[in-house]
């Protein structure tokens, strides 16, 4: 059970640091959806704070900027948002993606992309998307009464599992995004069901193709290692190279060593190969020339047979 | 991505016996023709969702001649109410229904015979349903509202009345385990249509076809409801719920990891149902709760098997598993029966 | 305990509230509002029992402080319509038979509204997926889905009102009809009340101190810092039991609360009553124990070598062993054309009923210790409560609340004697409810199983011989253990005539989570090796798998596994016109997969590839990709 003496909500981040700066012992949360399942028996028992304060209504959390190069995301934004947004389904295809894939829409309500990054639970569906996207993250900390921002690389931020570049009372304000309209992308997923669960592997797959060609190909990975992360011997082996069966499947072999989690470690790696190839295909499969695709499909999938089965 | 799912269909049968094993079962009830042409009905039950309370509002309602709405049931109250004893054992409708089927004949009889002397009638000619009552082969016929005003008012009688049904089991013998543990027993079968994804692992149930023998269904939708029911707490069963322990202490202490089927996890459910009535009991009725979810877990390894060639002997069938499964298999290059 | 002023509106009224800061929003309806239509399932967002609208957005409330409510529009199940006046949703619900136990229900009816007022014309797979965060234990989903659908078309006028009347009756009887579910009304509003849902004048509410041991001797517990926390009212331990201090559904042995030792993780040792929640809770964080570990079991199988003992005053941990003998298996195995053997594995299960235990004890007006619980066994219950409370019988009264969902979990009397020594010490009202995860760890499972077979049969397909032996784990108490193991017998060799059987189960006492009654119990263990056996069978024999269980049916007049003539079997009948309902392609179980033509029918849903809005327009159609 959560227990505390006083809920705090500012506007704006001036509020904000002003209230925590006067406030001892300020506990932050946004969509509590990962706060209030934590304070329960077996993970966190009961728990007290004297001070919650609640930055899910603060103004600069919840900007929404859109550039044909960059797109702006407050920290705020949930899940829900980046779900339904017609301009988010077309410029960052791969954001409704993992939404449908997130909880479930009464959560998505709630759950913030602050929150989820802030958890840094290394099965968090959000990180490997938001690196697909080269998301740089803004995080704003007070000092003699100024407010300090400072951008850097979602890599940067995320340091380990649960663990994150804030120090007391910082906040992360916003994600700056790549607009990726006209890449194709995909997100997969396994758990122990088909939705409303933690991800044993995710992967997220942006892909651009010039001609037949890949011009530019991302890909990520979460639930297998401590933080998500990019599969960049795999990205490169297939910039530049001709859409074919054989450099995909030769790609996906790459990075198997990511997997750090010792459970089901055989599984992960099976899985997270075929996901990449999938992905990739599936991302293909988004970006309008679909016969070409078609034909290898069949062929690639034999391979998979091959290997896998 | 077609390539990577694979479809296949299995079958599976099932049996199971009605009501308290392998021990003398009983459940008493009281009836009463109340004013207005309605029932109060008392007995030991209480809804667990399984649809006893519209069950014996049918059933009454059938024995009284009155509207099944217009029947009331009384608390359950050990103290109250007469003992039907416990709520599980797919005894329900077996054992409280037919207590309750006779308790309304009771109760119907006394009312039968006041209206045999008011209309000058032989009793047996007197027929009751959905609030009418009248002589059969005579133009004698009121509403059930009239009829027990006159009973009451007229004649002084109160129709009313207690039974109760038991069922006859004995116990094992010790030695070779023989024994007359049910007098009633019902069968059923189910097919499953799953697709297995070879890429992931997982298995998705699609379908299933579900035939079972209940006796008498008093309420075939609420008999399809405990078949669908069952079916999914089956497929949670076979595929993913796992109460996991370590050195006595659980891995899965919170719904966010013990699984259970969501919407998106449960097939359609196409059910029919066989009727080989019990020839013993008054309704005829048997049951379906517990029997409903026997045949689903071994229908879908079945089907498994089916679609690519690897037994799950275990439950449940995780996606893990089915992927190491099909790396074994292909290991040990052909199929093996084992 | 702090307190705040909350302003806000509820189902179209103001409300203007002093409640406690920590409340979340479901604890300020249920509680201060009464308003117990939402209710909790887990208080962890994974159920869905608890949704509620804020501001027209659906959202699970048991995550939602309601301090963050300040201002808002909030809309309850309360507020979509009452018995007297249905929505078109809720009069559904009821037409297609949608609410079993019923306590999912309210929640399923706000995800339900909420889809269709985000979409009017949802498809069937929209629907699936925007409800995908409400758990139904009961019902499998499809009559739910039917009823939103059926109210979908209502709402479109593409149906009339009339389907919500309707429904199929014999003439002349109403045995055999479709009547609507008269407890569904009360359900699909919120307004049935559960154990939970009660609240009575002067009552206290109960937390327990449960072990952390999977097993331990209890050195020494020290009270003298719960004791002293306020507004505690009553501190109760096995000390306080004044009888018999033993219950079980088949085998009495398991005290009302840890008595020397503990045997599992979870079990009870002490409860405590006090003015609220709250105060209960610091009780029993303050409670002090010493304990010390000794050596446990956790496997079955090193159960049977008795050297550990979990009982000790039974000398062994064997809980029930059930033999059926018939015929010589071992001559007919030498009889037999193809010997099959092999092994299966179930799992333990939980009952996940979505209701977690609770109940109410009081003294009633005759001085009669009564508790409201949903127990499914209050008959039983009420014999072992006289014992355990050393009262005449007449003064036990068990009245059973509405069940939201059993099982089979709520057959074992596991927490009414620390309601009932509480309510006998202070004299007042006590409630308790478990948490979700309360419940899971102390309540008992399904039994874990392993199954060994062996299967002998002619090439033809009859079964001349088998040799079953199931070893369960019954963890820490007997509970269900000796009629599961009994009926996992009986019934384990199928509905099959075999001549020759030897049928052993036996059940184990371990440190593990007690198993119990669990639908189906014990017959779906045995059953499923046999089924699997008589597939693996089929193949060998190249045989289909229909054919190879008529062969062996059991049919009018033919004895049973327990020697009991059978005065009627339709097992071929279910089997024929089963074939015939799934359009069965014949055929020897050889992984024919993707090569049978009888798949891919309309009677199949389509396979979850998630997304379904993903892939529409808006208007509930489906779009290329
Ligand atoms: C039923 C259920 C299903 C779920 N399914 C998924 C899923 O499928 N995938 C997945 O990835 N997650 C899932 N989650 C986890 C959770 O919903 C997400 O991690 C969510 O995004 C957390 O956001 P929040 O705003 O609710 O976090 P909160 O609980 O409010 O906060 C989480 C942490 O972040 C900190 N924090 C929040 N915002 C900021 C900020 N702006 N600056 C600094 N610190 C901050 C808080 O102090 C806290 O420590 C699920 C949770 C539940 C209950
Ligand atoms: S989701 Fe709130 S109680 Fe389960
Ligand atoms: S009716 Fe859904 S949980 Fe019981």
């Amino acid at each position: 059970m959560l227990r505390y003496d006083n809920y705090f909500i500012p506007k704006t981040l001036k509020e904000y640091f002003e209230l925590t700066s006067k406030v001892k012992d300020c506990r932050i949360v946004a969509g509590c959806t990962d706060m209030l399942p934590w304070a329960r028996e077996g993970r966190g028992g009961d728990v007290f704070f004297k001070n919650v304060v609640d930055v899910s209504r603060i103004k600069e959390l919840n900007v929404f900027k859109f550039g044909s190069k960059k797109i702006l995301l407050g920290a705020a934004t949930n899940y829900q948002k980046l779900f339904l947004d017609k301009k988010i389904r077309k410029s960052l295809k791969v954001l409704p993606q993992v939404s449908v894939w997130f909880a479930d829409d009464q959560i998505r309500e709630l759950a913030t992309i602050g929150g989820n990054i802030v958890n840094a639970s290394p099965a968090g569906d959000g990180m490997p998307a938001f690196l697909t996207l080269n998301t740089k993250v803004t995080v704003a900390s007070f000092k003699n009464k100024k407010i300090i921002k400072l951008k850097m690389p979602l890599e940067k931020f995320v340091k380990g599992r649960n663990k994150v570049a804030l120090n007391k009372n910082d906040l992360l304000v916003d994600f700056e995004v790549e607009n990726t309209d006209g890449y194709g992308a995909c997100f997969e997923k396994v758990g122990h069901r088909r939705s409303l669960v933690i991800s044993t592997v995710c992967v997220s797959s942006l892909v651009k193709l010039n001609k037949n060609k890949f011009q530019d190909v991302r890909v990520a990975v979460g639930g297998v290692c401590e933080v998500p992360t990019r599969l960049t011997k795999t990205e490169n082996f297939l910039k530049g190279k001709s859409i074919d069966e054989n450099n995909i499947y030769v790609a996906s072999k790459l990075d198997l060593d990511v997997i750090q989690s010792r459970s089901r470690r055989e599984y992960r790696r099976e899985v997270l190969q075929n996901f990449i190839i999938r992905s990739i295909l599936k991302s293909l499969g988004k970006t309008n020339i679909n016969e070409t695709i078609q034909k290898f499909d069949n062929k690639i999938e034999l391979k998979m047979e091959d290997a896998h089965v | 991505m077609s390539l990577t799912k694979k479809r296949g269909r299995g079958v599976a049968a099932s049996w199971y016996g009605i009501a308290r094993t392998a021990a003398m079962d009983q459940a008493g009830a009281w009836a009463e023709i109340d004013d207005g042409g309605s029932a109060k009905i008392s007995t030991g039950v209480t809804e667990i969702g399984e649809g006893i309370l519209t069950v014996l509002a049918q059933v009454a309602a059938d024995e009284l001649g009155v509207k099944p709405e217009n029947v009331m049931i009384g608390e359950n109250d050990t103290s109250r109410s007469p003992e039907a004893a416990h709520a599980g054992a797919t005894r329900q409708t077996y054992m409280i229904g037919n207590a309750v089927a006779l308790a309304c004949r009771g109760a119907r009889q006394k009312l039968f015979d006041v209206m045999a002397k008011e209309w000058k009638v032989d009793a047996n000619t007197i027929k009751a349903h959905n609030g009418e009552i009248w002589s059969e082969g005579t133009n004698y016929k009121m509403e059930m509202s009239e009829s027990i005003h006159i009973c009451k008012k007229k004649y002084g009688v109160i129709p009313v009345a207690g039974e109760n049904y038991t069922s006859h089991h004995t116990g094992l013998d010790p030695v070779d385990g023989s024994g007359r543990p049910w007098q009633a027993y019902v069968f059923g079968g189910q097919v499953a249509e799953v697709e297995v994804d070879t890429a992931t692992g997982e298995v998705q149930l699609l379908g299933i076809w579900a035939c079972h023998d209940v006796g008498k269904a008093i309420n075939p939708k609420g008999v399809e409801g405990q078949i669908e029911g069952g079916v999914v707490q089956a497929v949670g069963q076979a595929l993913m719920e796992n109460y996991e322990l370590e050195k006595g202490r659980t891995k899965s202490g919170s719904f966010a990891k013990y699984i259970l089927p969501t919407s998106l996890d449960v097939p359609k459910v196409t059910s029919k149902i066989v009727e080989d009535p019990d020839p013993l009991s008054p309704l005829g009725a048997k049951g379906i709760g517990e029997p409903a979810m026997v045949p689903t877990s071994p229908a879908i390894m079945n089907a498994i098997y089916d679609a690519i060639g690897v037994r799950i002997k275990s439950l449940p069938a995780t996606p893990e598993k089915i992927l190491n499964a099909l790396k074994e298999k292909k290991q040990n290059g052909s199929r093996k029966f084992n | 305990m702090s307190s705040m002023e909350l302003k806000l509106t509820v189902n179209g009224q103001k409300i203007k509230k002093t409640t406690q800061s920590h409340y979340r929003l479901l604890d300020f309806l249920r509680e201060d509002l009464d308003l117990t239509g939402s209710k909790e399932g887990c208080g962890a967002g994974e159920c869905g029992t608890c949704s509620v609208f804020i501001n027209g957005k659906l959202v699970k409330s048991c995550l939602v402080p309601a301090a963050k409510a300040e201002g808002a529009k909030i809309e309850t199940v309360e507020g979509i319509g009452n018995p007297e006046k249905m929505s078109e949703i809720q009069k559904a619900f009821c037409a297609t038979g949608a609410s079993q136990c019923g306590f999912c229900i309210p929640g399923m009816v706000m995800a339900a509204t909420s889809t269709l007022r985000n979409n009017p014309k949802a498809s069937l797979e929209q629907i699936k997926e925007e409800m995908g965060g409400n758990i139904c234990r009961c019902t499998g989903y499809q009559k739910i889905f039917d009823a939103v659908e059926m109210a979908r078309d209502v709402i479109n006028k593409e149906k009339s009102e009339k389907v919500f009347e309707e429904y199929d009756k014999p003439a002349n009887s109403f045995i055999g009809a479709n009547v609507k579910r008269i407890d569904a009304p009360s359900k699909v509003t919120g307004r049935l009340k559960y154990a939970a849902d009660m609240k009575m004048p002067n009552m206290l509410h109960m937390q327990v101190l449960r072990s952390d041991r999977p097993h331990a001797k209890i050195l020494n517990i020290d009270l003298s810092k719960a004791k002293k926390i306020e507004g505690v009212r009553g501190i109760v331990t096995c000390d306080d039991v004044p009888g018999i201090d033993n219950f079980g559904v088949f085998i009495e042995d398991q005290p009302v609360l840890a008595k020397d030792k503990v045997r599992y993780v979870g079990e009870a040792i002490i409860a405590v009553a006090a003015d609220t929640l709250e105060q209960a809770k610091d009780a029993v964080n303050a409670i002090k124990i010493k304990y010390k570990d000794l050596p446990a079991l956790y496997d079955p199988e090193e159960a049977l070598k008795e050297k550990i003992l979990i009982h000790e005053h039974y000398k062994t941990n064997l809980v029930k062993h059930i033999p059926i003998r018939k015929g010589n298996t071992e001559e007919a195995f030498k009889k037999a054309d193809v010997v099959i053997e092999d092994e299966f594995a179930t799992q333990p299960v939980e009952h996940a009923y979505l209701e977690p235990m609770a109940g109410v004890s009081y003294i009633d007006q005759d001085g009669v210790l009564t508790i409201v619980s949903p127990s499914q066994n209050i008959t039983h219950h009420r014999h072992m409560m006289a014992k355990i409370m050393n009262l005449p019988i007449h003064k036990v009264r068990f009245i059973m609340s509405p069940v939201g969902g059993g099982f089979g979990g709520k057959e074992d009397m596991i927490y009414q004697g620390m309601l009932a020594l509480l309510a006998t010490k202070t004299r007042q009202p006590i409630k308790y409810v478990m948490t979700r995860e309360e419940d899971i760890v102390s309540t008992a499972k399904r039994h874990p199983s392993r199954t060994k077979y062996k299967m002998g049969l002619t090439k033809a397909g009859r079964i001349l011989a088998a040799e079953i032996s199931m070893l369960a784990d019954g963890g820490a108490y007997g509970c269900s253990t000796e009629g599961v193991m009994r009926k996992a017998a009986i019934l384990g060799a199928g509905p099959y005539n075999i001549e020759n059987l030897k049928m052993d189960t036996r059940g184990v006492y371990t440190n593990n989570t007690p198993s119990g009654a669990f639908r189906s119990f014990g017959a779906l263990q045995t059953e499923f090796a046999t089924e699997s056996m008589l597939d693996i069978a089929a193949e060998k024999l190249n045989m289909d798998p229909f054919e190879i269980r008529r062969i062996n049916a059991f049919v009018k007049g033919n004895i049973t596994h327990t020697k009991q003539e059978l005065n009627s079997a339709s097992i071929n009948t279910v089997l024929n016109e089963l074939e015939k309902l799934a359009s069965w392609e014949k055929g020897s179980p050889q992984s024919r997969g993707n090569s049978r033509k009888d798949m891919f029918s309309k009677d199949n849903r389509d396979a979850c590839e998630l997304g379904a809005r993903l892939k529409t327009n808006g208007n509930g159609k489906r779009v290329a990709r």
